[in-house]
């Protein structure tokens, strides 16, 4: 579905470095700290930057189609319609931009989820708005929805509505990028994450392998020093001695009966990555 | 279809899925014939990675309880029921064995290990 090839972008102080391939059916989740460049990602797969070196390709064309656009669906943070429109006219907009645009289906998605449709945009909580873009992005059949920190700033609940709204969305035909910089929410929702911190990929893992393969282990200074540390990737040193992360959880739950041993969260991976001594 | 998945156990959760569909099949909560739910309508319920029921169902396939057309999901084949008895079974014995390691390491003696076993006998076969 999306492959970037080296690619390489400098702006003003930072740079990027990406080499990735997203698959079609695969919901895959970009996790990093603000400013890891998650968004810049978004932004050369949209095509709204070009690479320095390298190749970034979409639906197979290199670079993105304006005709490929009619089929993405993308929300992107701080952009939207000036406040002062109301849904109605965004609606028009909608329907001239996107010839396949089901106002149907946008109703329909209003209305089960409490957004007034007579509503002017200056009226709508947080919630509302950030579940009114998403359903814009929703309706018009998208093949690809490209989602940069949608559930930013929500409440716990509104958040899983929205995630839950993605869920129904998808099939495998469909693939949707989604970053988030509160990991726990791609933890229930992505098949395959891309950590990258500092504008390159520091992890690349299926969700399958993160649950079924990673692990925490807390142990003393003294059980420290005992333990085989060649499948342990990265530590970090705490008041009780180390947390140290692995990726080889099977031989360490077998080995190490009577160590703490944790399953690892995608914000704990995340901190690792970005903290951890490596090892 | 009723699964519920521990996300915190150190169970792998495709081996949670195999389990509780394996013994949906055993106990006919699932005839022989029907369909399993499609790989990404599970993981959308359970709120897990399609991949990892993806994972489950191949594993499942493997071991001869379901078949997958493609284009139209994965249904519940006729199992023989004797053999899934007996591999139960044998599940059964290696967790004994287990504890019972446990017990002797800790030298426990053949009486309480014995008292333990009627003991939880009585609680769980009521």
């Amino acid at each position: 579905m999306i492959k970037l090839h080296h690619v390489k972008k400098t702006l003003d102080d930072f740079s990027v470095n990406y080499d990735m391939h997203i698959q079609t059916g695969y919901i895959t989740g970009i996790v990093g700290a603000n400013g890891a460049g998650k968004t810049t990602l978004m932004k050369l797969i949209m095509n709204f930057i070009y690479p320095d070196e390298g190749s970034v390709s979409v639906f197979g064309h290199q670079p993105l189609q304006t005709a490929d656009k009619a089929n993405i669906g993308c929300v992107f943070q701080n952009s939207f319609y000036d406040l002062s429109m109301s849904i109605k006219h965004i609606i028009e907009i909608h329907k001239a931009m996107y010839t396949n645009f089901d106002e149907a289906q946008f109703h329909a998605y209003c209305t089960a989820h409490d957004v007034n449709i007579e509503s002017g945009l200056s009226l709508l909580s947080n919630g509302a708005l950030a579940k009114l873009k998403i359903f814009l992005a929703l309706s018009h059949h998208a093949k690809l929805l490209i989602l940069d920190e949608p559930t930013l700033g929500l409440d716990v609940v509104s958040r899983n509505e929205i995630l839950d709204i993605l869920r129904n969305y998808m099939d495998d035909t469909r693939t949707i990028i989604i970053s988030s910089h509160i990991a726990s929410d791609l933890e229930n929702l992505c098949d395959d994450l891309y950590f990258i911190n500092q504008g390159t990929i520091r992890m690349h893992e299926t969700m399958d392998t993160i649950q079924n393969q990673y692990a925490l282990i807390k142990v003393s200074d003294v059980a420290y020093k005992r333990m085989d540390t060649s499948c342990i990737q990265s530590i970090k040193k705490e008041s009780y001695g180390y947390s140290c992360l692995t990726n080889q959880k099977p031989f360490y739950l077998e080995n190490y009966k009577d160590v703490i041993i944790e399953n690892a969260s995608i914000d704990d991976l995340l901190e690792f990555i970005i903290k951890g001594e490596p090892l | 279809m009723n699964i519920i998945i521990n996300n915190k156990s150190m169970q792998p959760i495709y081996e949670q899925i195999v389990e509780s569909i394996k013994s949906m099949i055993l106990n006919k909560q699932l005839p022989e014939g029907s369909f399993l739910p499609s790989v990404r309508g599970l993981a959308k319920d359970l709120k897990i990675s399609a991949l990892t029921v993806k994972k489950a169902y191949d594993f499942l396939e493997e071991e001869g309880y379901i078949a997958t057309i493609h284009g139209k999901g994965s249904y519940v084949l006729t199992i023989n029921r004797n053999l899934a008895y007996e591999e139960v079974k044998k599940e059964v014995e290696i967790l004994m064995e287990q504890a019972l390691t446990k017990a002797r390491v800790n030298q426990l003696s053949k009486e309480d290990v014995a008292m333990l076993f009627q003991l939880v006998m009585e609680d769980t076969y009521d």
